[in-house]
Parts: C-alpha cells; sequence; structure tokens
C-alpha cells in the first residue's frame, strides 16, 4: 500500500526526496497503528490494577494511575476457579497447537512434494469447511462426542480444536512450501540422505517462518475458544478460561475491575507469545536467505 | 546415524514415500472426517426436518422454503455482505501496510511487531470487553474524549446507534484481525529472496518496479487466500457481533450467522430453520469460492 | 493413482459410517446411572451455597449430584438443547416458572408437588393439583432514583415525565433511562409500563388466551402507555440494547437520574464502583397513573424443575425437595441480597433476612418490596385468575414487549402502530403454539 503513492511519483522524484517520503510515510503509518492498537490495552491494564473506587471517582472514569493494587485479582484467584480455567486452557491450547502444528507441515508438505491427482480439489475441499456456520454444528457435534464417550476430556476438546485450525493450516504451509526450492533437498538426497531425515534436517528449519505463522494461528484458534469448549465441556473443573470467565463475570458483584483483570490474565500467554516471537522472526530473515 | 539412512535408502524410495504420504494425509483426514464431516452431514440431515431435536417430522425443503421467505433474511443477508466485505478489506489493508513497514528494518520495528501480533492472539471476549468499554455512552474513553474536545455535546451510543452499530463491530473486528494478515503476510514477506531485490536495484529498478514486480508475485497467493478465508470467517461471525450488540438496535447488526442463532436458540427454537438457514449461508458460500477459486486459482505456485 | 481414489473415498465413507453407529448405538443410553442426578443450573455465582447443599445431600442419600454451571442468558437453553439431542437430558434444572411451564406443556416434566405443597412453597405451575415447579426466589422489578435531585418520589406518570424534564434540563445529565430492544431490562420494563396503566394484554383461561391488547379500552390505555414512554424518552439517553448492567452505568456515571431496573441490581454495583452515590439514590416502584393504584409487579420466580426423561427422576424429585427445606435455603437466597428475595413471606420475615447487614442499610427497598409483596406477579400467571399463560411466557423469552418499544422509539412507528405491532406479533406466536 505504502509503495503505491511513492512509487507513482518514483520516475520524477529524485532518489533521496522519494526516500524521505518513504520514511516519512512508514513512520507515520507505524504510529497511527501503535496507537490504535495500544490505546484498548492500556485501558484494560489501567482498570485492571486500580480499585474499582478510584476508576469511577466522582462520575468521571480515571485512567491515569492515581493509585494501584492487586485486589482485583486476587479477588480472581481467591474466589473465583480462575486458576483452574487457567490450567485447563494452557493444556488445551499446548497440545493443539503442537498437533494442528504437526499436522499442517506434514500435509503442506505432502501437497507441495507429491503429485496426486485430485491435489488442487482435495486442498480447495478442506476449505469449504469453513464455509459451514459453526452455531449449528454445536448440537452435532455434542451428539459426536457424547456417542464416543469423550465429553470433558482434554483429548476431545484438543482434537476439535486442531479441527478447526488444521485446514487452514495446511494452506498456509501449503504456500509456504512452495518458495523453498526443491534444489535444496535434492542436494541433501545426492548425499545420500533419506526423504525423513531430509525432511527434518533441511526443510523444517527452511520452512521455520511459516511453520510459526501456522502455529500463531493455531495458538490463536485454541486460546480463543469458546463455542468448543462449551460444546466439550460441561464440568467446571474442566471449563477454560473464556468459558470460566464468562461464568464469573456475569455474577452481580463483578464489575468492570474485576472483568478487566480476567481480561488481563486472558491477556498474558498472548503477550509472551509475542514476546517471544519477536526474536523468532528475526532470525526467519537469516534462514529465509538460503545461502 | 548415517547407517540408519542408508538402510532406509536401500529399503526404497517408493516404500518410504508412500509411508511419508500415508503419515502426511490419514490423521488429518480422520480429524477432518470428525470435526467437519459428520457433523456438516448431520447438521444438513437436521435441515429437512421440522423440530429436529424433538418430534422430528420430515419436512424435505420446507425449512428453506420457510427461511428464504422470512422478511429478516434479504436485511441479514446485506448486513452479512457489508459486515463481511468491509472488516474483511479493512484488516487486508492494516495487516498489508504494516507488514510492508515491519519488514523494513525501522526503529521501534521490533516493538511494532510485537504490538500487532498481540491483538489477533486475545481472546474476542477480551477483544469485546476492550471495545464495549472504550465505545460505552457511560463510562467510555472514547466518549470522554470527544466530549472533553467539543465534538460531540452528547455521549454516542455507538452499540445502540442504527449508524454506529455497524462501524462500531467493524472497528472491532478490524482491531482484532489486521494482525492476521499481518503476520501471515510478514512471513511470506521473509521468504522472498533478498538478492532478488539486490538484483532489481542493480538494474535500476525502482522501489515501485521492485514491488510490482517481486513483492506482489510472492504475496499474491497469500493475499488472495487472506481474503478467501477471511472472508469466509466473517460472514460466518458471530461472536463480536453478537456480543457487542446482539443483532440490535432493530436489525442494524442482524447478520445471517447472528439469525441463525436467533432461530436455533431464542424463543421458539427452531433448530429446523437454523439448519437451513446455514446450509443456504453454505451454498451461497461455496458458489462465490467456486467461482473465486476457478478467477484466482489462489493454490497456484508461485514463480519469480 | 486410481486405486489410491478409491480407497480414500472408501476410508471416508467407513469412518462415516462407523461414527454414526456410534452414534445411534449410544442414542439414549448416557453412562450416568440413576444414581447420578444431573443438574443444569445458571447460578453459578452461588455455587459454594449450591455445592455445601450438595454435599449434604450426598451424605444422607445414596445419589451423587453432578452440576453444570452455565452463565446467564440463554446458554442454559443451549446446552439442553445440546443434552436432549443427544438423548443426555439433565435431570434437574434451575429455570424461571415460564420455562417451566414451557415444558409442563411439552411433557417433559415430573412432578415436585411435597418440595411445594409439603414446605409451603407458592405453586405457580400447578397442574391437575400436582406442582412442577420448586421456587426458590423471588426477583420484583424496582426503580432507582437520586434523591438529590428528584425532590421527592415523583410516583405517577405526569410528575415523573415534569420531574425527568426538570432533572434533565437542570442538570447536566438525562432524567430517566428507557431500554428498548431484544433485552430482560427492556421487556420487562415496558411490559410494566403497560400492566401499570391496567392495560389488559391477555385474557382467558389457560387454554383459550385471547390477545386483547388493541381491543377497546385496552388499545387506548396501551397507545397511551406508548405515548407516555415516547415523551420520558425524550429526557433518556439512547438506550437500545441496554441490558441491566447499562442502566446500573448511566446512573453510577452521573448520566442519569433514575432508572427502572431489578431490586437492588444497580445498588449492588453502585456499593462497589461508587460508595458515595449510596445515599443520593432511593427506590421506588413503577410509575402508577394519576389516582390509580399499584396491583400487578412484575417479579421473576425462580427454581427447580424435575424432567421425566432423564436417568435420575426420583433421585431429583428427592434432591429438589431437600433443597426446599435445607437450613441453607436462604443463604442461597442471600448469595446477591437486595436482587434475590425469599420465595414466601414467612421466609421474609426470619431472623437471617433482619440480620442481613446489605439489607439492613437498605431498608427503604426491604419495605418497598413487603408492602407490594400481594402485587407480586411472574408474567406466567396473565390468564384469568392467574391462570398459566403460554403465549405471555413466548412472548417473554422472544422479548417481544422490548422490541416493541425499540419499533418505536429507534424504529420511529408511532403508539398506534407498536400497539397494532405488538398485537399482531403475539398472534403471531399463538399460531406457532
Amino acid at each position: 500500500m505504502l509503495g503505491l503513492g511513492e512509487g507513482a511519483a518514483g520516475k520524477f522524484v529524485s532518489q533521496r526526496t522519494q526516500e524521505q517520503v518513504r520514511r516519512v510515510t512508514v513512520i507515520l503509518t507505524a504510529l497511527l497503528v501503535a496507537i490504535f492498537v495500544s490505546i484498548p490495552v492500556y485501558v484494560m491494564i489501567a482498570i485492571a490494577f486500580q480499585p474499582s473506587v478510584t476508576t469511577f471517582r466522582g462520575g468521571q472514569v480515571n485512567l491515569l494511575f492515581d493509585s494501584f493494587t492487586f485486589d482485583n485479582f486476587v479477588l480472581l484467584f481467591t474466589e473465583t476457579g480462575t486458576p483452574r480455567y487457567l490450567f485447563n486452557s494452557f493444556v488445551v491450547t499446548a497440545s493443539s497447537t503442537l498437533l494442528a502444528t504437526a499436522l499442517s507441515v506434514a500435509a503442506g508438505y505432502g501437497l507441495t512434494r507429491f503429485e496426486f491427482r485430485g491435489k488442487t480439489m482435495a486442498a480447495r475441499a478442506v476449505l469449504f469447511a469453513y464455509m459451514f456456520s459453526p452455531i449449528v454444528l454445536a448440537i452435532p457435534l455434542y451428539v459426536i462426542f457424547f456417542s464416543l464417550g469423550m465429553l470433558d476430556s482434554y483429548f476431545a476438546l484438543t482434537l476439535a480444536l486442531t479441527g478447526i485450525s488444521a485446514p487452514f493450516g495446511i494452506w498456509l504451509m501449503w504456500q509456504y512450501f512452495q518458495t523453498v526450492p526443491i534444489a535444496l533437498e535434492e542436494s541433501a538426497w545426492i548425499r545420500g540422505a533419506s526423504r525423513t531425515r531430509t525432511l527434518w534436517e533441511v526443510v523444517l528449519p527452511v520452512a521455520r517462518p511459516g511453520t510459526i505463522a501456522t502455529a500463531i494461528f493455531s495458538f490463536s484458534v485454541a486460546w480463543n475458544d469458546f463455542t468448543m469448549a462449551r460444546v466439550v465441556m460441561s464440568q467446571q473443573e474442566m471449563y477454560p478460561i473464556t468459558v470460566g470467565a464468562s461464568l464469573f463475570l456475569d455474577r452481580v458483584s463483578i464489575g468492570w475491575s474485576e472483568t478487566m483483570a480476567a481480561a488481563v490474565l486472558m491477556s498474558l500467554p498472548p503477550f509472551a507469545i509475542a514476546l517471544f516471537l519477536q526474536n523468532y522472526l528475526l532470525q526467519g530473515f537469516n534462514v529465509g536467505g538460503l545461502e | 546415524m548415517s547407517a540408519v539412512s542408508t538402510l532406509q535408502g536401500r529399503l526404497g524410495e517408493f516404500d518410504e514415500k508412500r509411508l511419508l504420504l500415508l503419515a502426511m494425509f490419514v490423521p488429518f483426514t480422520l480429524f477432518f472426517v470428525l470435526v467437519w464431516g459428520v457433523p456438516i452431514g448431520y447438521a444438513l440431515g437436521m435441515s429437512l426436518f421440522s423440530d429436529p431435536t424433538g418430534a422430528a417430522e420430515f419436512a424435505f425443503l420446507g425449512n428453506y422454503v420457510d427461511v428464504l421467505t422470512s422478511e429478516l433474511f434479504g436485511t441479514a443477508l446485506w448486513n452479512s455482505i457489508v459486515y463481511a466485505l468491509s472488516s474483511t478489506v479493512l484488516s487486508l489493508v492494516l495487516g498489508l501496510g504494516l507488514a510492508l513497514v515491519v519488514n523494513r528494518k525501522i526503529k521501534g520495528g521490533n516493538a511494532l511487531r510485537t504490538m500487532m501480533i498481540f491483538p489477533y492472539l486475545l481472546p474476542t471476549l477480551v477483544v469485546i470487553f476492550m471495545w464495549t468499554f472504550l465505545l460505552d455512552p457511560n463510562v467510555g474513553a472514547v466518549n470522554q474524549f470527544l466530549l472533553d474536545y467539543g465534538v460531540i455535546q452528547e455521549p454516542l451510543a455507538f452499540f445502540s446507534s442504527t449508524t454506529w452499530a455497524m462501524p462500531a463491530a467493524i472497528v472491532a473486528s478490524v482491531w482484532k484481525y489486521g494482525s492476521f494478515a499481518f503476520f501471515i503476510l510478514l512471513a511470506r514477506l521473509q521468504a522472498i529472496d533478498p538478492n532478488l531485490y539486490e538484483r532489481a536495484r542493480v538494474e535500476g529498478a525502482s522501489t515501485w518496479q521492485a514491488f510490482r514486480d517481486i513483492t506482489i508475485p510472492n504475496l499474491r497467493g497469500a493475499i488472495l487466500i487472506i481474503i478467501l478465508v477471511r472472508g469466509i470467517w466473517m460472514f460466518n461471525k458471530f461472536d463480536i457481533i453478537y456480543l457487542a450488540t446482539r443483532g440490535g438496535p432493530l436489525d442494524a447488526t442482524t447478520t445471517l450467522p447472528i439469525m441463525v442463532y436467533e432461530l436455533a436458540f431464542l424463543g421458539s427454537p427452531d433448530f429446523g430453520g437454523a439448519t437451513a438457514l446455514a446450509g443456504i449461508m453454505f451454498l451461497l458460500l461455496a458458489a462465490v469460492a467456486v467461482v473465486y477459486f476457478w478467477a484466482f486459482k489462489p493454490e497456484q505456485e508461485v514463480t519469480t | 493413482m486410481e486405486r489410491k481414489q478409491f480407497t480414500r473415498r472408501r476410508f471416508i465413507g467407513t469412518a462415516g459410517t462407523t461414527a454414526t453407529l456410534g452414534i445411534a448405538g449410544c442414542l439414549g443410553g448416557g453412562d450416568s446411572g440413576e444414581n447420578t442426578i444431573r443438574y443444569l443450573s445458571d447460578r453459578g455465582d452461588s455455587s459454594d451455597v449450591v455445592d455445601d447443599i450438595i454435599e449434604e445431600f450426598e451424605n444422607e442419600f445414596d445419589y451423587t449430584v453432578e452440576v453444570t454451571y452455565t452463565s446467564r442468558g440463554t446458554s442454559t437453553d443451549e446446552e439442553l438443547q445440546q443434552m436432549l439431542a443427544a438423548g443426555n437430558p439433565p435431570d434437574l434444572v434451575f429455570d424461571t416458572s415460564a420455562d417451566a411451564y414451557r415444558y409442563q406443556q411439552n411433557g417433559s416434566l415430573a412432578t415436585v408437588t411435597s418440595a411445594v405443597q409439603d414446605v409451603g412453597l407458592p405453586d405457580p405451575v400447578n397442574i391437575d393439583g400436582e406442582s412442577y415447579f420448586a421456587p426458590t426466589m423471588v426477583e420484583p422489578l424496582m426503580g432507582w432514583y437520586r434523591n438529590d435531585l428528584y425532590e421527592e418520589n415523583p410516583t405517577n406518570f405526569e410528575t415523573w415525565l415534569s420531574e425527568a424534564q426538570r432533572v434533565s434540563e437542570e442538570e447536566d445529565m438525562n432524567g430517566y433511562v428507557v431500554p428498548t430492544g431484544q433485552t430482560n431490562n427492556a421487556d420487562t420494563s415496558t411490559t410494566q409500563y403497560l400492566w401499570q396503566n391496567d392495560v389488559e394484554i391477555y385474557s382467558g383461561p389457560s387454554d383459550d388466551i385471547q390477545i386483547t391488547i388493541d381491543q377497546g379500552e385496552n388499545r387506548e390505555r396501551a397507545v397511551e402507555t406508548y405515548q407516555w414512554l415516547q415523551s420520558i424518552n425524550e429526557y433518556a439517553p439512547n438506550g437500545s440494547g441496554w441490558e441491566w448492567g447499562d442502566g446500573t452505568q448511566a446512573l453510577q456515571q452521573g448520566n442519569a437520574a433514575a432508572l427502572m431496573s431489578v431490586g437492588g441490581l444497580p445498588i449492588l454495583s453502585i456499593r462497589q464502583n461508587r460508595p458515595d452515590l449510596v445515599d443520593n439514590l432511593s427506590p421506588t416502584g413503577f410509575p402508577i397513573p394519576q389516582g390509580g393504584s399499584q396491583d400487578t409487579w412484575w417479579a421473576y420466580m425462580e427454581g427447580h424443575v424435575v424432567r421425566n426423561d432423564g436417568e435420575a427422576t426420583e433421585g431429583a424429585q428427592e434432591f429438589t425437595r431437600f433443597f426446599s427445606e435445607s437450613e441453607r435455603f436462604l443463604d442461597f437466597v442471600l448469595s446477591a441480597p437486595l436482587f434475590q428475595w425469599p420465595p414466601t413471606e414467612e421466609l421474609m420475615n426470619s431472623d437471617q433476612m433482619t440480620e442481613n447487614e446489605v439489607l439492613a442499610e437498605h431498608q427503604e427497598a426491604v419495605d418497598l418490596v413487603r408492602d407490594n409483596w400481594d402485587a407480586f406477579t411472574t408474567v406466567l400467571a396473565t390468564g384469568d385468575e392467574e391462570a398459566p399463560n403460554l403465549t405471555a411466557a413466548n412472548a417473554y423469552s422472544g422479548q417481544l414487549f422490548g422490541q416493541s418499544a425499540e419499533q418505536m422509539l429507534v424504529g420511529s412507528q408511532s403508539p398506534e402502530e407498536t400497539v397494532d405491532w405488538v398485537a399482531a406479533e403475539l398472534r403471531g406466536l399463538q399460531e406457532e403454539e
């Protein structure tokens, strides 16, 4: 998008002005987006770490950290099932992210490197699943998991979430593997490595940025999930944080402060991941360079 | 290690390849059938019955006719299209712009990247907490800001206004999903061999030419697939709108998924109607997708 | 290649068939057995008390109770539909009397007569002498106004209007709140305004409910009520889609000076966020017409129903009775004082009620509930002589009256058109029954 404006002018304006215009646009965009992204987050944090009396004092909403407290969090940890809900979320998210990423990498590689009839059709068909409104799938899924005796298990929820993220994950990886030149693998084969070993030692490291994108996607599906958990889990002690939070947040005694505290807790793992990925994605530059 | 590989080599290319193929597709197929195939079949089956979860009676296409002829259908279809199109396009524009910015090494680029991935990872529930709070007429910071600067005289109840409810829902959606396009495109951008740009520069190509001839072809597949998948997801998106407005005021934000939900669970539940509507939505999307696949072939291999 | 495709397709087919067979094989046969009572409840906020009662019950009887807590609102209905579709119905459900009557009419409830009649609880769903609903609490509507801005309780329609106008003009805020749309707040209050003005929305016995809101004098009074709503809405913020909590926030942030809500819900939240405001708020009933009296006052009634298609029906009946007689019964009610009230006057006057600190601090609200106890009515009991009214129960669950207010205030229908709209929708509902 940015390229458009500067580019049109590119032929007439000097290289230097072009560069300057570009810099300014880039920085402006970055700044605007930074504000757009961070304001809601700031508001959430401000409310979560202030006593509600301070936040709502005098009929104004005070977001400037006059006083600081952990009370809202303490309440969540002592009077609700939050710790248990968080634990459940961790278990399910981790397992489904791993599973979905592994499946996607495997199938995505298969789609790129093996030719078989109906390949494109099969891959397209997978996407058609997303076209069915998930709201009405809740009842059939419940019936299926009930019949298989799998209600209230991490396993069932992991499967369900993987089912949601894997179809798109495969497309992502398929797209990604197309950018990896087959020459890399061929030279490994020539050196006598097996296909499996080549896959493991040559292809996977090169495919890392794509794998990470897939993992981010699977993580977000799992961590965000509400619907599937409502279908699969009926015991309170098995609820993930999203469903659990919706349980205690509609208590009459719960207000915005506790709500935002819960929101902060739900944001911590995403934040940790974003931080962690920052370094990881950087490595992508080197690997993607393909010496 | 090398002993193992020679052993495998001797077993023959063909068997190993076949084994690999199986390992790649069988688990996925299993999941797929369990989580999508069977439930979709089941739901389509239910759409042919009246009261399918109670005293089921075969109605053939009766539910479909009822849904298609109901007053709400047209409104809901229009709202769905508006919502899906605008949130998809805006997220893509935002995500692409940002991916291009971050891919250049600018100061603070790292922080920006962290910030951008973050919203997408947040549960919808959290996103809704933030935006309903921000846009609330009573406690919302946006209203307080606009009032303080005299832009408005009285707080604006964004989610209660027929004019503003849809744009507000779209803003919240773009906030969350802009990063989806961002991180996918960023991953693809980074996979482009930097030597290509170097060579282009040496040959005297302008930035725009390099963008057009190197960046765009490499991103094409990803962009096309983002439009398709995000479009489908936004068309079927239920939680953001429901949590923010429940489809109101009047029917200003009643999209097809909201209508499905209302049919299925509100008042006197009509699960036959709900599944029939889901079937109709499926057909609509499938028709669009078939044309899309035919016209754009988003899976087409990159040629640089 | 050809073969591969074939295998693939056959595989998918087989998996599908296996799953279907699995479903067929298990339908109707849960793994719970008749000693496990499965309990569906949206009262997660009282789960401490409920869990205690369950523990006592399990110690005394040879049953285990498995609770599924859902969040408030429609999620109980969703969960219930899932369970029914799987042939895995719960034995015990916590629900409103209106829903209880709907299930009873579908033939899916077992009696809880002894848990109601022997304990002396109200008996709103009594069919041929048998009770089908064991109430645990009532939640009456109630209004709150700023006593520092309103000089006194405006009481009637006219004064409310003029006072709301005065407050709006003098203060930098709205005098009143009019919620509209598909919310409980909008639906209950719109219905209550009509009741206040003596509009008979329905008439007739349970098996022959007539829609009378657009007939004769009722029509005039209904139009008048909607007109009043339209006028006072001038002094209210845009309340489309507002649930109880939104009105409370308007009151709390000083954006509105009065609102109609349910029980002490607003005060519970304001006590927490703006304690400085608590003394400035007084409870009130809904506006009444000049010279009229308060004779029908909306109160929710919530409690237990036992389904007859589960496997532990007897156990669930046993538990319902145990719950009704439990010593912790009032603790359950008092987990949200001012919002939830006991189901009988006798319990209202019990020591536990008088000793409760929150209640003691809001004596005015307690008195208001006591004084109007006899006027409390559920939306279900709106047939002739308080006979159960299925149409009213369905109208509530589709929040038709909340929608009618929205048709008028957001969709700019005239009051006359709105009355016709509601009447037509109600008749439409009846056709579906």
